[in-house]
């Protein structure tokens, strides 16, 4: 249970390339308002390429980032118990002990039939 | 356009990478203040576990058989009755007045003003440091529209009256950081940092009351009586029904391959149902037959649920 | 500790559902901060600004349903609506602080 997951190359690098595709077009877009404040135009929404360039960062970061989490693990204790042997749970009965806490616990009892 | 970017150098970054850096620092600082786990006192750890083991038995009785049952419920009974699991024993004479001369309730208190101290002298001395050095101009554009009420707190420090609230000066910035970068804190140090106001917010809850180590504190800091606890606990015990999980399971395998109707299954329920109403009603019983209609009904959706 | 144990818990493996729990959180936190810096860049304003943090939410919400939790995510989660809602308000702060600073430093800085 408590071995790490392999991490996901691919997903970093997907990850990677939406981020630097996000400041490639923030970037554009800060030169695009400069020049825009240069030559005294008004603001009139930002070209369309940028807005693609922007969505398309967006949506490659999130599948980037669901490959690179770590996987989900099922929570029934069902699964978790079919993938116990027999043997690592209830062992080599010849060898049981009979010197625990049992014999506090029983004293007093009287087993009703 | 509307704003000198030296601002944005020397204001707006700045305080956002001082206040990460802060948040790092104090991460590893508490780390080190902490030191290493401490180890937990056999006699304290015994008291909750024992609270625990009657609790567990209560709630999963229905996987053991009658006897067995039964014998652990009188043992648990007997131990909280005559007081075994206590950490001082009934009859030593504790002065409950003087706490300050117990080593364990002092640590604990020293643990929970210790986490106090590092969140707030961090967060005094940055608003501190903004208000000084920061004060007196806009900072930032808000993309969102806040009511009036807000300008007085966003604005301090600024004498406009007509500028809406959107323009803030940088204490608001101070706290869209303060807010904002919990969730960067968790991604860098991981989850169990010192920074994370829902730590803060359960430690609020449960004072005093964290690793076995430390005595048992109720929530108004005083220790709590744990003989009452002990015997609050034996009474719930006492009215613990037993219900072996494997008491019709002949019928219910059948029912679950399809070789006898369902219906036999509702039929015992309901005998069951009344037979336990019939006794009920003829002796006097301690368990009102409200809660022995529950429970046959926990029974029956149980038994409908594992089928 | 009080006695109220449910039998029920004894289905699930706690620390699994912790696992999962933390995994997505990390994955809405960190979407949360891209999110926000993409609405800053693209200078959004009130409404339109949440539209789209929610509306982001949702696309992620469906890529965590159709990719890790392949399309049953009761196996996964307690409730199979927790794909959809978990995390989503911590993550608005951040959205919000990364909306903020980069809508500062692109429309309203020289």
């Amino acid at each position: 249970m408590a071995v790490q997951q392999a991490p996901s190359h691919l997903g970093r690098l997907v990850c990677l390339f939406a981020f630097l595709l996000l400041l490639h077009s923030g970037y554009s877009t800060f030169e695009h308002l400069s020049y825009l404040k240069a030559i005294d135009g008004h603001e009139s929404g930002l070209p369309q390429d940028i807005v693609i360039e922007l969505m398309a960062s967006v949506a490659i970061f999130g599948l980037g980032i669901v490959m690179v989490a770590d996987d989900f693990k099922e929570i029934l204790m069902e699964t978790e118990m079919a993938k116990q042997t027999i043997e690592s749970l209830d062992a080599r009965p010849s060898f049981y002990g009979f010197s625990h806490r049992g014999r506090a616990v029983f004293r007093n009892v009287s087993f009703k039939k | 356009m509307l704003l000198d970017p030296a601002i944005r150098n020397w204001v707006l970054i700045p305080i956002m990478l001082v206040m990460v850096l802060v948040g790092i620092v104090r991460h590893y600082v508490t780390v080190l203040l902490n030191g290493t786990p401490k180890k937990a006192d056999l006699k304290s750890a015994r008291e909750t576990k024992a609270l625990q083991r009657a609790a567990i038995l209560r709630a999963h009785g229905s996987h053991l058989p009658e006897q067995a049952f039964q014998a652990r419920k009188s043992y648990l009974s007997e131990a909280f009755e005559k007081g075994t699991y206590l950490k001082d024993p009934i009859g030593s004479n504790k002065p409950k007045g003087n706490l300050m001369s117990d080593p364990a309730y002092v640590e604990t208190m020293m643990d929970g003003m210790k986490k106090n101290i590092m969140n707030i002298v961090p967060q005094t001395v940055i608003m501190g440091w903004i208000n000084f050095f920061f004060s007196g101009f806009v900072l930032i554009q808000l993309p969102f529209p806040l009511t009036i009420r807000f300008k007085s707190m966003l604005q301090r420090g600024i004498e406009t009256q007509d500028m809406d609230v959107t323009w803030v000066s940088s204490l608001s910035w101070y706290f869209l950081n303060l807010f904002g970068l919990q969730s960067v804190f968790t991604l860098i140090l991981g989850s169990g940092h010192a920074a994370d106001a829902m730590r803060d917010m359960q430690a609020m809850s449960t004072m005093g009351m964290g690793a076995a180590a430390g005595p048992q504190m109720g929530p108004t800091g005083q220790p709590q009586d744990m003989h009452k606890i002990f015997l609050g606990e034996k009474e719930n015990l006492d009215l613990a029904e037993h219900e072996w999980g494997l008491d019709d399971v002949e019928t219910r395998l059948l029912v679950k391959y399809g070789k006898k109707p369902r219906s036999v299954l509702v039929d015992k329920r309901t005998k069951a149902l009344a037979a336990a109403s019939a006794s009920a009603a003829g002796a006097s019983s301690s368990t009102p037959p409200a809660a022995l209609a529950a429970t046959a009904a926990a029974r029956s959706k149980k038994a409908r649920r594992q089928v | 500790m009080s006695g109220q144990l449910n039998p029920e818990d004894a289905l699930y493996v706690d620390m699994f559902i912790a696992k999962n729990s933390q995994t997505m959180t990390f994955i809405r936190s960190s979407y949360s901060a891209i999110l926000g810096l993409a609405a800053g860049i693209l200078g959004l304003t009130n409404w339109s600004g949440f539209v789209f943090y929610f509306v982001g939410s949702a696309f992620l919400s469906t890529l965590v349903f159709l990719v890790k939790a392949k399309a049953s995510p009761g196996t996964y989660f307690r409730s199979p609506f927790d794909v959809f809602t978990e995390g989503v308000l911590g993550g608005l702060l951040s959205y919000i602080l990364f909306w903020t600073l980069l809508y500062g430093i692109i429309h309203v800085y020289d």
